[in-house]
C-alpha cells in the first residue's frame, strides 16, 4: 500500500470511528408498526374516511334542518301564496296583531285567509294612512285598521297583473305604513314580513333577479376531473389520473361547505429487471427402459418424461408493466360563492384524503424462459396520501335547479402517493379541470 | 451500556419498551454506518429500518459470547449489501482521472474536513465502489471476503477499492483547492 493509500485510509478511519447520525422518528414507528402491527383498536382508513364524510354530511343536515325552522309565527299554517305581516304593538309587550294577505288568486271575502288577531279591550284606530295613496289621497275615516286593510287589499286582489308586477314594491312600502290608534301606535320599524315564497333574502331584488339569484341550501354535484400531476425532483413522466366523484354543498349566504365522495383511475409504468435462462426447446429423456415379450420377440419400452432446455448463459432484460390504481377521494372544501343573474362564481380551498381502494401490477411475460431471479423496480405506491386543493370556477345556471359548472383546480400533495425511494418529489402537485352538474335543492 | 439476557429475553419476547430501548442506543450508531453505505440519507433509512427489523426478529440467533453491537453491526452490514447486491451487478466502470498525489498543504487542509464532508464525498461514488471502500478501510473486510459478500472476484474487489481510492483522492483535492 502506498503511502498516500495509507493517508487515505487513515483519514476516513479516523473521521469515521465513532460517527453517529440521528435517524428521524418515522423510521422506529415504521419498525414498530411492522412489529407489533397498528395501534390498538386500528381502523382500516376506508371505514374511517368514510365514517368522517358520513358525520359531515349528517351534521350540515341537521344544522340546516335547526337553521330554517319557522321562528316568528305563531298562526300556524301559512299557505303558500300567503304573506304574513306582524304588527308589534311597541308598548304592548306581547300583543301582536297578525294579517294573513291573500295572494291574487285568493278570494279576499274568504276569511280564512284574512285575520286580525287584536288584544282584547283595545280601542280600534280612528285613523288609517294608505302607503300606496298620495299624502293628499289619504284621508282620515272612522274605519279600524282592519277595515282599511281589508279595502286594500280587496283592490289589490281584482288586479292581478299589477298585484303580481307591484308585489314587491308593496312589501317594501308597507314598511313605513304606519297606522295611529287613539291608543296606541304601531311602530313601522317593527313589522316584520315573511312570505314562503319571497324569503327575506330575496328582499330588495326585483322579480327578475330574484329568478337567478334564487340559491340553493343544498347542491348536490356529478363531476369529472381530468388531472396531471408533476413530480419536479423526478425525471419520470407526468402522470394522468381522471376522478369521477358526487358531492354535496350547503350554502348559508355566499359561503359554502363541499365534501363528498370521488373514484380516481391512474396508472404508471413499472420495470421489472429479470435474470432468465432462455427456453431452447425440450427433449425426451428417457429414464426406464422395460422389455416386454410378444410374439415377434422382445420389445423394449421406453419409458420417458419431457424435460426443457434453457440456455446455460443467463440473461437479463428489463420488463416494462402499465400499473393501475384505484384511489377513494374524500375532500372537504370551504369556499365563497357569488352569483349575477345565471352566471356565477366560486372560490374555495381544503383537505382532500385519499385511499388506495384497488391497484392492478400485471407479473411480466417471459414466455417459457426460466426466471432466475426477479427484482420490481417499479415505483410503489402508499396506501393513503394527503392533498391540498384550492380551485377557482365558474357556474351558469340552465334552469332553476340545474346548473353546470367548470373549475381549474390546483392540490398541492402533502405526502407523495409514491414511496420515497423510488420517487424523490415529496410534495408533487397537479393541476385539474373539473366539469359537472349541479343540482339545486 | 450492559445488554444482559434478561434484557435479551424480553426483547424476543417482543417487548416494545425493551425494542425501543436497545433501538434508540444502538440507531445512531448504525444510522451512521447506513449513511457510509448509501448514496442519500433516505435509502440509509430503508436499510437501517430493514436491518433493525431483521435485529428483533433473528435476534435469537445471537450467541452472547460476542458482542451484541458487532452482531447487529454485522446485521445492518449485510443489509446494506442485500440493498446493493443487484443494483452494482450492472454497474458500469466510469473512467478515472488521473490526479497529482496529494501535497503536504493539501493535506492540513483535508485534515480539517468533518466527516460530514467525507460522507458527502462517499455519497458521490458508485455504488460499487463505495461497497468496497466501506467494507475494506472501515469494516475491515479482506478482499477475499468482499468477494464472496459481493459476490464478484477477489481481483474485481481490489480494482473497485483502487479506482475508489482514485476518486475520492481527486475529488479531496478539488474541494479543499475550491475552499
Amino acid at each position: 500500500m502506498t503511502e498516500e493509500n495509507k493517508y487515505l485510509d487513515e483519514l476516513f478511519q479516523s473521521k469515521f470511528a465513532g460517527f453517529e447520525a440521528e435517524p428521524p422518528a418515522t423510521v422506529w414507528n415504521n419498525i414498530h408498526e411492522e412489529l407489533h402491527g397498528k395501534g390498538g383498536g386500528s381502523v382500516n382508513p376506508v371505514t374511517l374516511a368514510l365514517l368522517a364524510a358520513l358525520v359531515l354530511i349528517a351534521g350540515l343536515l341537521g344544522f340546516s334542518i335547526i337553521k330554517d325552522s319557522p321562528h316568528t309565527t305563531n298562526s300556524g299554517d301559512i299557505g303558500d301564496n300567503q304573506t304574513q305581516i306582524h304588527f308589534d304593538n311597541g308598548n304592548n309587550a306581547g300583543s301582536v296583531n297578525t294579517v294573513l294577505i291573500p295572494d291574487n288568486n285568493s278570494s279576499v271575502s274568504d276569511n280564512k285567509f284574512f285575520a286580525v288577531n287584536e288584544p282584547v279591550g283595545i280601542a280600534q284606530p280612528s285613523v288609517s294612512v294608505d302607503p300606496l295613496k298620495t299624502g293628499n289621497e289619504n284621508s282620515t275615516s272612522a274605519s279600524t285598521p282592519h277595515a282599511t286593510l281589508h279595502k286594500r287589499y280587496a283592490e289589490t286582489t281584482f288586479a292581478p297583473a299589477f298585484y303580481e308586477e307591484t308585489r314587491l314594491a308593496k312589501l317594501k312600502a308597507r314598511r313605513s305604513f304606519s297606522v295611529h290608534t287613539s291608543m296606541m301606535a304601531i311602530n313601522s320599524e317593527n313589522i316584520q314580513v315573511r312570505d314562503s315564497k319571497y324569503h327575506p333574502r330575496f328582499a330588495g331584488v326585483t322579480d327578475g333577479e330574484r329568478r337567478y339569484n334564487r340559491r340553493a341550501e343544498w347542491q348536490i354535484g356529478l363531476h369529472f376531473t381530468p388531472e396531471v400531476i408533476f413530480y419536479p425532483d423526478d425525471s419520470i413522466p407526468n402522470q394522468r389520473s381522471y376522478t369521477f366523484d358526487l358531492s354535496a354543498k350547503w350554502i348559508k349566504n355566499e359561503f359554502f361547505i363541499e365534501s363528498g365522495l370521488g373514484v380516481s383511475f391512474s396508472s404508471d409504468n413499472g420495470k421489472y429487471a429479470i435474470d432468465y435462462e432462455k427456453y431452447l426447446g425440450s427433449y425426451n429423456d428417457v429414464y426406464n427402459v422395460t422389455f416386454d415379450s410378444t410374439e415377434n420377440g422382445i420389445v423394449p419400452i421406453y419409458h420417458t418424461n419431457l424435460v426443457d432446455v434453457y440456455d446455460s448463459i443467463s440473461e437479463f432484460k428489463i420488463e416494462q408493466t402499465k400499473n393501475q390504481y384505484t384511489y377513494l377521494q374524500i375532500p372537504v372544501y370551504i369556499g365563497f360563492h357569488k352569483q349575477v343573474k345565471r352566471f356565477g362564481w366560486f372560490v374555495k380551498g381544503g383537505p382532500v384524503f385519499s385511499v388506495l381502494i384497488n391497484k392492478r401490477i400485471p407479473s411480466p411475460d417471459v414466455g417459457d424462459d426460466k426466471i432466475i431471479d426477479m427484482d420490481q423496480r417499479m415505483p410503489l405506491r402508499v396506501n393513503t396520501s394527503w392533498q391540498f386543493a384550492f380551485s377557482a370556477g365558474v357556474t351558469y345556471q340552465l334552469s332553476d335547479k340545474v346548473s353546470i359548472a367548470i373549475e381549474p383546480t390546483l392540490k398541492y400533495y402533502l405526502n407523495s402517493q409514491y414511496e420515497r425511494k423510488y420517487i424523490t418529489t415529496r410534495h408533487p402537485y397537479s393541476f385539474g379541470l373539473r366539469t359537472g352538474l349541479l343540482f339545486n335543492f | 451500556m450492559h445488554f444482559d439476557e434478561d434484557f435479551i429475553k424480553r426483547c424476543l419476547g417482543n417487548d416494545p419498551k425493551a425494542q425501543g430501548k436497545l433501538y434508540q442506543h444502538f440507531a445512531p450508531k448504525m444510522f451512521g454506518i447506513c449513511l457510509r453505505f448509501t448514496r442519500n440519507q433516505m435509502e440509509a433509512e430503508d436499510i437501517l429500518q430493514e436491518g433493525f427489523i431483521k435485529i428483533f426478529r433473528y435476534l435469537k440467533d445471537y450467541r452472547s459470547e460476542g458482542s451484541l453491537e458487532g452482531w447487529i453491526r454485522k446485521t445492518i452490514v449485510n443489509t446494506a449489501i442485500n440493498f446493493y447486491k443487484k443494483k452494482i451487478k450492472y454497474q458500469k466502470d466510469i473512467s478515472l482521472e488521473q490526479s497529482e498525489p496529494i501535497n503536504n498543504e493539501e493535506e492540513n487542509a483535508i485534515d480539517m474536513l468533518s466527516a460530514k464532508e467525507l460522507l458527502d464525498l462517499i455519497h458521490e461514488l458508485p455504488d460499487g465502489y463505495r461497497m468496497v471502500f466501506n467494507l475494506n478501510v472501515i469494516e475491515g473486510y479482506t478482499h477475499k471476503e468482499i468477494g464472496n459478500m459481493l459476490n464478484i472476484s477477489e481481483n474485481t474487489s481490489k480494482s473497485q477499492l483502487s479506482r475508489a481510492r482514485g476518486v475520492l483522492q481527486s475529488k479531496l483535492k478539488k474541494k479543499v483547492k475550491g475552499d
